[in-house]
């Protein structure tokens, strides 16, 4: 078998047409440049890396597939299998084959990797990571065009025409590939082209490569398995597909047996993956279950919380929560954390106590529960630990929980769990003592204190006041002061980019901000020693976010290409504004209306957003980048047929009718809410009227649910108007 | 002649490959209706002539391959042409025969595909005016199956 192997690979590195296949695939990456650009996000690596790889890895998977079904096809083709047969077995054959090409895809692999090295590393210049581009390579390229192969492989052994073969293993190929790139179908479809939404510059990409790694692992079991199944299809004695293969099953009966076993490999990989959580397909549509219970207080929190396994991944706690039973009776306790981790020891005042899972994933969170005695002060220490899981209705595009070498992110889920009880009060202290890899910065909403370093980590400690859960952000972040509106302001950003930054507008952007909606609407008030941090994430993070002092914006806000485009419209600085505005619009005051869903903060904040862009570039920009999109989003919406006739929405399955409703509010909530505010300017008498009104709403608050909330109610009334007038309802 | 087009048509449609394509057909046809044209096209409904003609678009190039598979047949066989040559009939009207068989094998993968969209309207949307589908169904069989016919023409050589 090996000197057959040998002769064949000398054969296929002779060959014109093997060489043909190697060229085409090394020549197809140079389309993901500008060509065929795959990946809408837009940091460098994405760019220049990413979508490259996406192009050259898809289309060489075909190349080689055609590579290979015309090597299986030439001895059928020529009339020589009588005589080929008769000297070595036809399976033999057929997996020396195999595996030359499955050599050959190795060596353009390797070829790839060395043209494409200098060219990719001049351009990522500062954010070129050796690592992720060895890892494109040989763990997204080669695999991509040895699966092509042994795709095309099986289907030639079973349907044994070279035609039909092609066709069915690229319909094979690019179904699940655009499934994967809308975000229907979970990774682990992708068999070709691994999933991969983005490349981050700043943060590392360890769990898209995890991912992927893991989708490979499934797909060489199962391809394994169906090549081993395939051989026992060879025809042989002029037998069709069914004699062929009894007759192969007799003589192989190994092949058949390892073939179900790998199998059986990838199909128990598949199904208990650990990246994913189980949220229903109709998220939208689960009542969740409210566990909160005002029997029990908490008075104090603390956790010791390892985060440094950068390896696998795994975090790993201790958490002692102390509680007031104001209820005098035995309770039922419930604390919420993320899908991927296990309770793994429960003990309420010293006495170990049964822990029950409630086995209910919703959006990357689980509840357990254990129970409490009737006695006024209870201790509760609970023992955590597990890999993050995402969200699986995000398919894996958002990969923004993750334990790794180069960033550590970890909601208020992941760090510890989060005990659904009342606050005693806003002192009631928590505090975590959190174990980094050394040269990590972590950053959250409280406090932070570095501890101790010891070999490789480092221990914070980080502190909050008046919260029952706290969330992480560590990686080389740098942090720099900034002025605006009289608040200390603190802005962390990745290392790479400090001689960067310092010569880039981004800075004043968000000082712009925090100056316009302090002089326009008021000043954001915090606690002495919580000061506004804005905060430079992962591109994986979705749209960046606010939370209590925090802002985040993602990495792509800050390369340059983004800041100095003028022409991108609401995207770069201007996404990076609106974050920073919400802080207003959201966190000093929420919007919320119970009788009108499409009442959100979003579209204050996007109003808002529009109103500072047109005072910084001109009333042309901001009508061209933000009044006309609203309007055609809006019309688009409303034109949309399900929005016309809501009874065929009812009628779809809950799979379906999820995304479509999740798509109709997401235009309502954005622009529909912030056009409806500008028609309200224009009938109040102008934006010096508007600007004064929402001052007094920022201010006061709101009467129908409390000063904290602004219902629609409260805008109209404060503005003098009707819904009809406003053109809502 | 009628036999003869009979033997044709079920030397195209009974054999792994035209049952291979009715698969990928409707596995293909599944996939687009219940991504793409769910949402409706041009914000209209699934179910619009406007839709299914998207639909039927989309399933064009799968088929395409389908009619250039039956429209093989016409020219295979060339060791066989002095035989077939030497029978009474004429070649002409044998040609005509064979094209029309491949012509219905093709429609046959085109109904395949219009009977996956008309089942999942009726099932999901309980819709059944399926009589204003007939013009963009007739509109893309007869679209992709012209530039078949002239794929064909131009490939003819290449296949022995």
């Amino acid at each position: 078998m090996g000197r057959l192997f040998r002769v064949e690979l000398g054969r296929l590195l002779q060959s014109r047409v093997m060489w043909a296949a190697v060229l085409a695939t090394l020549a197809l990456p140079l389309a993901g440049y500008g060509l065929f650009p795959m990946l809408s996000w837009t940091t460098m690596a994405t760019i220049y890396l990413a979508n490259p790889i996406c192009v050259g890895t898809l289309g060489g998977t075909l190349v080689f597939a055609a590579l290979t079904l015309y090597e299986l096809d030439r001895v059928r083709q020529f009339r020589m299998e009588a005589i080929t047969d008769s000297v070595v077995s036809p399976a033999a054959l057929a997996v020396a084959r195999l595996a030359g090409i499955g050599v050959c895809a190795l060596l353009t692999a390797a070829l790839g990797f060395a043209l494409y090295g200098p060219y990719t590393a001049w351009r990522l210049d500062l954010v070129f990571s050796l690592g992720d581009y060895a890892l494109c390579w040989f763990l997204v390229v080669f695999p991509g065009l040895a699966f092509g192969s042994a795709c095309a492989g099986v289907c030639y052994f079973v349907v044994g025409r070279a035609d039909v073969s092609f066709l069915a293993a690229a319909l094979f190929l690019l179904v699940p590939s655009y499934r994967g790139y809308t975000g229907d179908a979970a990774p682990w479809w992708q068999w070709g082209l691994v999933k991969l939404p983005a490349l981050s510059d700043d943060f590392g990409n360890t769990l898209v490569f995890r991912i992927g790694a893991y989708t490979r692992l499934i797909w060489l079991c199962l391809f394994g398995g169906a090549v081993l199944l395939g051989l026992l299809c060879l025809r042989r004695y002029g037998k069709g597909l069914m004699g062929s293969f009894l007759l192969g099953l007799r003589r192989m009966w190994a092949g058949a047996l390892a073939a179900v076993c790998l199998l059986s490999a990838g199909g128990l990989l598949w199904r208990y993956q650990p990246f994913l959580d189980h949220t229903p397909d109709n998220w939208i549509g689960v009542e969740e279950v409210d566990y909160m219970t005002d029997a029990l207080q908490l008075v104090d929190a603390s956790a010791l919380v390892d985060a440094s396994h950068t390896r696998t991944g795994i975090v790993s706690g201790r958490a002692v929560y102390r509680f007031e039973n104001v209820s005098g009776e035995a309770r039922e306790l419930y604390f919420e954390m993320n899908s991927g981790y296990a309770m793994r020891s429960v003990r309420v005042n010293g006495e170990r106590v049964p822990v029950t899972d409630c086995q209910e994933d919703y959006i990357a969170g689980r509840y357990w529960s254990c129970p409490v005695p009737a006695e006024r002060d209870v201790v509760v220490e609970l023992e955590y630990g597990g890999m993050p899981r995402l969200w699986n209705v995000s398919g894996g595009m958002y990969l923004d929980r993750v334990v790794s070498s180069r960033y550590v992110a970890l909601d208020r889920k992941c760090v510890a769990p989060t005990p659904q009880t009342m606050i005693l009060s806003e002192n009631t202290p928590y505090r975590v003592e959190l174990t980094l890899p050394a040269g990590m910065t972590p950053v959250s909403a409280g406090a932070v204190e570095l501890l101790s370093s010891g070999e490789g980590t480092c221990t914070w400690a980080v502190e909050e006041k008046g919260r029952a859960s706290i969330s992480v952000y560590a990686a080389d972040f740098v942090k720099a002061d900034l002025e605006g509106g009289g608040v200390p302001i603190e802005f962390y950003f990745s290392e790479k980019h400090r001689e960067q930054l310092e010569a880039l507008d981004a800075v004043s952007a968000m000082e712009e901000a925090v100056a316009y909606c302090t002089a326009h609407y008021g000043p954001r008030t915090f606690d002495t020693g919580k000061p506004f941090k804005i905060l430079q994430l992962t591109e994986f993070e979705f749209g960046g976010f606010a939370s209590g002092n925090i802002s985040a914006t993602l990495e792509e806000s800050f390369t340059t290409r983004s800041l100095q485009d003028r022409e991108k419209g609401a995207s770069g600085a201007e996404v990076l504004a609106h974050e920073i505005i919400h802080q207003w619009w959201g966190l000093g005051v929420m919007l919320q209306d119970p009788e009108d869903p499409f009442w959100t903060s979003e579209g204050m904040t996007t109003y808002s957003t529009y109103r500072l862009m047109e005072a910084r570039y001109g009333e042309e920009y901001a009508r061209v980048h933000y009044l006309e999109p609203w309007e055609a989003a809006v019309e688009d919406s409303a034109n949309n047929f399900y929005v016309r006739n809501p009874e065929y929405l009812d009628r779809l399955p809950d799979l379906y009718r999820g995304n479509i409703e999740a798509a109709i509010q997401s235009v309502n909530w954005y622009s529909g809410t912030a056009l409806m505010i500008k028609r309200a300017e224009a009938l109040v008498g102008g934006q010096e009227a508007m600007d004064a009104i929402l001052s007094k709403l920022y201010r006061e608050g709101g009467t129908e649910l409390g000063p904290a909330y602004v219902t629609l109610g409260d805008f109209l009334t404060a503005c003098g108007l009707t819904e009809e007038a406003v053109g809502r309802g | 002649m009628g036999k003869i087009y009979l033997y044709e048509l079920r030397r195209l449609v009974w054999n792994r490959v035209f049952l291979g394509l009715a698969a990928v057909v409707l596995g293909y046809g599944w996939v687009t209706l219940t991504g793409e044209i769910l949402l409706g096209v041009e914000n209209t409904a699934p179910f619009s002539p406007v839709s299914f003609g998207a639909y039927c678009q989309r399933l064009g190039p799968v088929i395409l391959v389908g009619e250039l598979f039956f429209l093989s047949f016409l020219v295979r066989g060339r060791g066989c042409r002095e035989i077939v040559a030497a029978t009474p009939v004429d070649g002409g009207r044998l040609l005509a025969v064979r094209l029309g068989a491949a012509v219905t094998g093709t429609l046959l993968l085109w109904g395949l595909g219009a009977g996956v969209a008309l089942g999942f309207y009726a099932a999901v949307f309980q819709w059944t005016g399926f009589g204003l589908l007939v013009v963009p169904w007739a509109m893309a069989a007869g679209g992709w199956g012209a530039a078949g016919a002239a794929i064909g023409w131009m490939l003819r050589g290449m296949v022995s």
